[in-house]
């Protein structure tokens, strides 16, 4: 009888209040964990590409001026200047800083130059693991909700079924259908987020320690311009 | 400067906001869709299995059945044209034995005349008293003769008689055959019944009306895969809710799942039985 098969929606419209409650939150944190995802996608991706072509442009043999000057002038033009270039630029303006005094121990030019690209190092990781500890306690949590969620249904249709005359799978059994969709709410929302959390972790983390090897390379670079010069 | 950089990453935040919402409602239309695509996905198929079943069971049945009665008839008639045969055979025999006794006892009676005339124009008024004591005699003989003529063929007729029953016997020993093999298809039928009153019973919400002793007769139409095609109430308990409840149980029972092997294991069965049949619903068990 089709009429009488059961449909998601009536059984999520006839849940108990505080199993419709656990499936809200848990649409919401889904909902809002693909958002993250979305969002850290396209993040990683565009500061991946930008990586590559600031390194292809940076070991192109271009001045180091003249690519400071091009970050500015970006900037002045409200675009935005993301990523390694930070580092580089923040290292650079530091540098030009401290050897404009002619007096400066070179040791304490490197030592300010290294700090600086410290800081705008970690700035840069702690843009690169936003939003990656919400889609990490979604990851953990959502499942144990849904199945709270279940639990309390299952509670409800076996006490319902306590004070029913003819003791009948039929009698449970929407109770716990409509229990076991928070369940199934949970692994919705927290397997996508499980493995967005795993492959956005490892690629900011594989990004971080190509910037960590970019900043070396740079302070070698300066190094040899301070004892050189 | 500010500003614009918020701006694009809300535009990005926006952007991958929509593409979640998105995801989210095509999954969701999926599950709704998709769900009730699936269900309506067998249904075609039914009526396929079912009308091939049909359409080879009842033939095979009936002519079974014809075969088996029309060998039964042909028998019955040889055995019956053999015994008139040899009826008419000693029916015969009797008439020509009767007839030549006859012809016999004719000639007796002429010869006694004859003596008779004799004996009158010799001595006419002693004798026809002698003559007639010779006639009592020989009439009192064509008696015992008739008498015992009688007595043969009644009892021919008694050993016919004999005859007739011990093969109204045989044949009620065949039919009695037919009977107690009705008899063990409908003890199964009822085990099949009660197993379909009690999935009723188990699919049954009793309406707050229900009352012990109330009874409705149900007719039920199925079909071989066991799946209900229709239901209607035959006679009504009185009250409308208890009526409706219990077609509905019958409708939420959807298919009885074992006349499918009832009707995979002895399609006779199910087609005399369960193809529609009758079903008096009489919950009794009720804490009312």
């Amino acid at each position: 009888m089709p009429e009488q098969q059961l449909s998601i929606l009536s059984l999520v419209i006839g849940a108990s209040v505080p199993v419709q409650l656990v499936m809200l939150i848990l649409l919401i944190a889904s909902i809002v964990s693909w958002l993250m995802i979305g969002q850290r996608w396209w993040y990683l991706r565009q500061m991946n590409g930008g990586f590559r072509a600031f390194e292809a442009n940076f070991w192109s043999g271009v001045d180091l001026n003249d690519l400071f000057r091009d970050g500015s002038l970006r900037i002045s033009d409200n675009e935005t200047v993301d990523g390694v270039e930070n580092v580089f630029r923040s290292g650079f303006r530091e540098f030009n800083r401290l050897t404009k005094n002619e007096d400066t121990d070179p040791d304490a030019v490197m030592e300010g130059t290294e700090r600086a690209m410290r800081v705008a190092l970690s700035r840069e990781e702690e843009k690169l693991n936003t939003h990656l500890p919400f889609l990490a306690s979604v990851a953990s949590v959502s499942p144990y909700i849904g199945l709270f969620g279940t639990v309390w249904g299952i509670m409800q249709s076996f006490r319902g079924l306590a004070t029913m005359q003819q003791a009948t799978l039929a009698v449970v059994a929407p109770g716990i259908s409509e229990a076991l969709i928070a369940t199934a709410m949970g692994l919705f929302a927290a397997i996508p987020a499980v493995l967005a959390y795993n492959r956005f972790s490892a690629d900011a983390d594989a990004l971080y320690s190509r910037y960590d090897t970019f900043s070396d390379e740079f302070t070698s670079i300066l190094h040899h311009r301070v004892h050189s010069g | 400067m500010r500003i614009s950089q918020d701006l694009k990453k809300l535009g990005i935040y926006s952007l991958a906001g929509l593409f979640s919402l998105a995801l989210h409602g095509f999954v969701i239309f999926l599950l709704l869709v998709g769900w009730t695509g699936k269900n309506t996905e067998p249904k075609p198929k039914r009526p396929n299995f079912v009308q091939a079943t049909l359409v080879q069971m009842a033939p095979q049945a009936k002519a079974e059945n014809k075969q088996a009665a029309d060998n039964k008839a042909k028998a019955a008639a040889q055995k019956a044209a053999a015994q008139k045969k040899a009826e008419k055979q000693r029916n015969e025999k009797a008439r020509k034995q009767r007839v030549a006794e006859q012809k016999k006892a004719e000639r007796k009676k002429a010869e006694q005349k004859k003596a008779r005339e004799e004996k009158i124009r010799r001595d006419k008024a002693l004798k026809k008293k002698q003559a007639e004591e010779k006639a009592r005699k020989a009439a009192a003989q064509r008696e015992k003769e008739e008498q015992e003529k009688r007595a043969k063929e009644a009892k021919r007729e008694k050993e016919l008689e004999r005859q007739a029953r011990a093969q109204a016997l045989a044949s009620a020993l065949d039919s009695e055959d037919e009977f107690l093999a009705d008899e063990q298809n409908e003890q199964v039928s009822q085990g099949y019944q009660s197993y379909i009153q009690q999935r009723i019973i188990a699919n049954w919400n009793r309406p707050l009306s229900a009352r012990r002793g109330m009874e409705a007769i149900l007719s039920i139409q199925l079909v071989p895969t066991g799946q209900v095609v229709g239901v209607s109430v035959v006679k009504s308990s009185g009250n409308d809710a208890f009526d409706l409840s219990v077609q509905q149980a019958v409708k939420k029972v959807g298919r009885f799942e074992k006349l499918q092997e009832l009707s995979r294991q002895s399609p006779v069965i199910f087609e005399q039985n369960f193809r529609q049949f009758r079903l008096v619903f009489r919950p009794e068990d009720l804490r009312l």
